[in-house]
């Protein structure tokens, strides 16, 4: 927000929905000066007037009345060429404040359109006997511009108006919010965007919107305009319905979660519609918060109680498949070989495999929750409880994606345009546990706790890393990042029942991403961590009285972890965990996979009949299981978030800071956890 | 014994490989990053094609 001196010259184009008293409005501004034409080669007609105030010469044109900027009528593309003609000092909405979210569907696409917006809000007065106010200073923060309340009828507020206007003009204005499309369409935006190379910011990504709207762009990159035209086609097969209505969806959001922040009163916005009949349920300032906190609950018990059957058929395939391949070699011998693949690939990456039902389970929930659309109204209702941590509810929308993965929610603090704002949750979204640490989750749950805690304990792992991120948020916004919050539209978008087709295709791309991952990187990390496991070989390794664990504590990974032994027994672990949790700093899923090797290479030639989850049982208590997922919820994820984390904030102090911080609270906690558990004679639980 | 060395001959060359694969592996996401065309895309990140990663993929292509 650059202020610029007051222009002693003004082109002001008065825009608005049709019967929003906009031509009262100019009326009253343009008296006996204006002239009334026709726009050039069409019928629409033009009226203009030219007007002095307090010195300034202003150039006061009356749009014609539309509901949005789409170009879809003579009316429409007009008022789109005059905003984007170039000659626009500043735009004043005029909005009808007794349908004012009808109206704000245009405001939406005015944010993007890089000029100066004042907003008149008129008809408050009638608005106001029908019981319904607004918080004008909120409205204002919330569309980037200031908002007056003005009267068609009598002429009242047109003075500031205009003097609002020409604030406006001059650079005073506010950041306007930016229409949030959801990530898979900001995806495509973005994509589009680049292909503009010569324009700004603002404009490259206006004109990308306008492509996937199907405005026409005869100046659009030729490469820009087919990538739009395929990605638009992607998205409908993909969403179930057409890319005008899903970008619709979200102007309307944008529309509604404004109405929401700023009306107050009495009056309800009472209309029978779906979406209005389930907030009131779903955004009850009383029940909201528990409702959810429930229905997390519902899906984390469905995780285990429905993933449980498929897990097991997996590992039954998967030990008859080890079998099978022992079977291959004399009995009695133990080739590199037949190690390798028995207790490397199969027992690391077998492993990994074997979580896939529970991995697909919650993604299908977090997935139908998102597409319905309740996921947004989430956020909303994190709003309050993150107002008094510090942060803006719209943080918590980086924190829901970081139920995915923590990298693409670090990157998606970027809609949030205040750098105290954007660090802040840069830096607490790793407390959300993440994807890949669901796989250790649906390892160590099972194994240490009987299944009707198993969806309580997954549960309040997810509760703790979200309160965790809010604690150190609140800590960061009173320390580091003090300030004030700037103003944030969250988005309501309408509800709606997602196709099977679109979940079900969802499903599919994730479980095939999720075992082409785990057939190249995690078998790559598997293969290196067996080779680390079985070299250097002991020099008497082919004594039997010489232990397993004698053997593997040769090892170079034997050797890495007694090393690093000390500073986590402590905490409950020994150098195998710690094997594990180092390999997971390069992915989480690898945990699983190094602790299913060094116990298949720990154990007898042909004697691992035993799950992993039946070995862990037999080798640790359910107080050190716990521990060890404390010890995963709390520490950095992985080095791809440090990457993430560096570049989001162009500092390796940040990035590294975050590696320590995290990694001294996942320390502190899980010690004081396991040490306190250990007092009070809770090691078996 | 042909049946010894064969056995570390195929040990060898899958370690070989694993190491060869994740050192080209973290160079081509390296360079990747550093020519990402838009640095508000999600892509050039260690998490391409992750599945954890819901819209952290590769961007789309002109050639689809």
């Amino acid at each position: 927000m650059n202020g610029r001196s007051m222009p002693s010259r003004l082109v002001v184009l008065l825009a608005g929905n049709p019967n929003s008293g906009k031509t009262s409005l100019f009326n009253w501004m343009a008296g006996a000066h204006q002239h009334v034409g026709n726009y050039p080669g069409v019928t629409v007609e033009k009226k203009s007037a030219r007007l002095t105030r307090d010195g300034v010469e202003i150039e006061l044109v009356d749009l014609p009345g539309v509901y949005s900027l789409l170009a879809a009528s003579p009316e429409e593309a007009i008022a789109r060429d005059e905003i984007l003609s170039g000659t626009a000092s500043v735009v004043i909405q005029v909005l009808d404040a007794t349908n004012l979210e009808r109206n704000l569907h245009l405001t939406a696409q005015l944010t993007e359109m890089g000029v100066p917006v004042a907003y008149a809000l008129n008809m408050s007065d009638e608005a106001a006997r029908n019981g319904l106010e607004f918080d004008l200073e909120r409205m204002s923060g919330l569309l980037g511009g200031p908002v007056v309340p003005t009267n068609g009828s009598t002429g009242e507020g047109v003075g500031a108006l205009l003097a609002s206007a020409r604030l406006a003009a001059a650079g005073g204005q506010l950041c306007p919010s930016r229409v949030y499309y959801g990530a898979d369409l900001e995806e495509v935006i973005a994509a589009v965007a680049s292909q503009f190379e010569g324009d700004d910011a603002v404009s490259a990504r206006r004109r990308a919107i306008g492509l996937l709207d199907g405005i026409s762009d005869p100046h659009a990159p030729s490469g820009a305009a087919d990538l739009a035209a395929r990605e638009a086609a992607r998205l409908e097969k993909r969403g179930g319905r057409p890319l005008d209505v899903q970008l619709a969806e979200a102007r309307y959001g944008f529309a509604l979660g404004v109405v929401t922040e700023v009306a107050r009163g009495t009056a309800h916005y009472v209309r029978c519609d779906r979406t209005l009949r389930l907030d009131s349920l779903l955004l009850h300032r009383v029940w909201g918060l528990p409702l959810f906190v429930f229905l997390m609950w519902i899906v984390f018990h469905l995780v285990f109680t429905l993933g449980e059957p498929p897990m097991q058929w997996i590992e039954a395939g998967l030990g008859a498949l080890s079998d099978g391949i022992r079977a291959v070699w004399p009995a009695g011998t133990a080739p590199l070989l037949q190690s390798l693949i028995v207790d490397g690939v199969i027992g690391g990456v077998g492993g990994v495999v074997s979580f896939l039902p529970n991995i697909l389970l919650l993604f299908l929930a977090i997935a139908f929750l998102e597409d319905t659309g309740y996921m947004a109204r989430v956020a909303f209702l994190m709003d309050r409880l993150m107002h008094k941590m510090g942060l803006h509810g719209k943080s918590f929308i980086p924190m829901l994606i970081g139920l995915g993965c923590t990298v693409p929610a670090i990157l998606a603090t970027r809609m949030l345009e205040s750098r105290r704002d954007r660090f802040t949750t840069i830096l607490v979204t790793p407390f959300v546990s993440c994807g890949a640490r669901l796989t250790i989750y649906a390892l160590l749950i099972p194994s240490f706790f009987a299944p009707r805690w198993r969806g309580w304990v997954l549960w309040g792992l997810y509760m703790a890393g979200i309160a965790a991120a809010i604690g150190v948020a609140r800590l960061l916004r009173g320390t580091v990042f003090r300030g004030e919050q700037a103003p944030f539209v969250m988005e309501l978008p309408p509800y709606r029942m997602p196709t099977w087709r679109s979940v079900a295709i969802h499903m599919w791309d994730r479980a095939w991403m999720y075992l082409q991952k785990a057939g190249t990187v995690i078998l790559a990390i598997s293969i290196l961590l067996w080779a680390l496991g079985t070299f250097p070989r002991h020099p008497e390794s082919g004594r039997h009285e010489l232990a397993q664990a004698e053997i593997l504590e040769y090892t170079a990974i034997g050797r890495i972890g007694k090393w690093i032994e000390p500073a986590i027994r402590p905490l409950g672990f020994d150098w195998r965990v710690g094997t594990a949790l180092a390999g997971a700093f390069a992915a989480k899923e690898v945990f699983v996979a190094q602790m299913g090797i060094v116990y298949s290479l720990g154990s007898a030639s042909g004697d691992d009949s035993d799950s992993l989850r039946q070995t862990l049982r037999l080798h640790y208590t359910p107080l050190q299981g716990l521990a060890m997922m404390l010890f995963c919820l709390l520490s950095a994820p992985c080095v791809a978030t440090i990457a993430a984390t560096r570049r989001e904030t162009n500092s390796w102090g940040w990035a590294l800071g975050m590696l320590l911080g995290m990694t001294a609270i996942a320390w502190t906690v899980t010690f004081l956890i396991y040490q306190a558990g250990m007092r009070l004679g809770w090691g078996g639980f | 014994m042909p049946g010894a060395w064969l056995d570390w001959m195929a040990v060898g060359l899958a370690v070989a490989g694993a190491v060869g694969w994740l050192a080209l592996r973290i160079r081509r996401q390296w360079k990747k990053q550093k020519q990402a065309p838009n640095p508000a895309c999600a892509c050039g990140t260690s998490c391409d094609g992750c599945p954890f990663a819901r819209n952290c993929g590769d961007p789309p292509k002109l050639n689809h």
